[in-house]
């Protein structure tokens, strides 16, 4: 199951581009698209606790637009955007 | 009635938010701009790049505006937002919410209510740039799921 995650403000940054194309075994749930990012971030950026912090912070929003929790199962997504701590205005 | 959208940092300015909230049925008009401030965090600024997730954001901003519709229960109310996408040097503009209503109390009320919602909501990232040629994103907040 290949997964496409769309990324914004601070998570563009840490890994360097505006979304991560992501392969799974199996059906999956948002928990483990957010576990994928940490275990990204633990090999590529092992000493920046702030990182994992600001995943682990974010939220998720579906391909239906709507913000979602780490249970949310992908069926028919493709597409899912993590949606880190937010400051507008 | 609304207006929302996401612009070019160069395109954001008041005058089309005046013309959209004219409106001969509204004794108040509101205007809120907010700008880039040179100090935060004894930081010194010189600009903010934002990044958005347009899409919605959009939705978000026209649900704001149908919940204070509905809580200040307004009828004739009109409503101008347009946020900033990309670098807006010191100074200049990143938000103008511009509201008309048929009292000043609704107009102020309603006004605040936008700006505050959208501050907690709207899926919206400041990377702020320093004097000293440093940026840093800021730490902002966690939106809420159910």
């Amino acid at each position: 199951m290949k997964i496409k995650v769309k990324l914004f403000g601070n998570c563009k940054d840490i890994f360097k581009n505006s979304a991560l194309h992501l392969n799974f075994n199996k059906k999956i749930k948002v928990k483990d698209i957010r576990n994928k990012l940490i275990e990204i971030i633990e090999i590529k950026h092992s000493t920046n606790k702030s990182y994992k912090d600001l995943i682990k912070k974010s939220a998720f929003c579906s391909e239906q637009d709507e913000i979602v929790n780490d249970s949310y199962v992908l069926k028919k997504d493709k597409i899912i955007s993590i949606i880190p701590p937010i400051g507008g205005g | 009635m609304l207006h929302v959208a996401i612009v070019d940092t160069k395109k954001i300015n008041i005058i089309r938010a005046e013309k959209f909230v004219k409106n001969f049925n509204a004794g108040a008009s509101i205007f809120f701009v907010g700008n880039i401030r040179k100090n935060n965090n004894n930081k010194n600024v010189t600009g903010i790049t934002y990044d958005s997730f347009n899409k919605l954001v959009i939705k978000i901003f026209k649900k704001i505006y149908s919940e204070g519709i509905k809580k200040f229960r307004l009828k004739k109310a009109k409503v101008f937002i347009e946020h900033a996408k990309g670098y807006v040097p010191l100074g200049k503009p990143s938000i103008i919410i511009a509201v008309s209503c048929k009292h000043r109390s609704e107009a102020y009320q309603l006004s605040r209510y936008l700006i505050e919602q959208i501050k907690i909501r709207a899926p919206i990232w400041k990377k702020e740039y320093y004097k000293n040629q440093k940026s840093e994103w800021l730490k902002g907040t966690s939106i809420k799921v159910k």
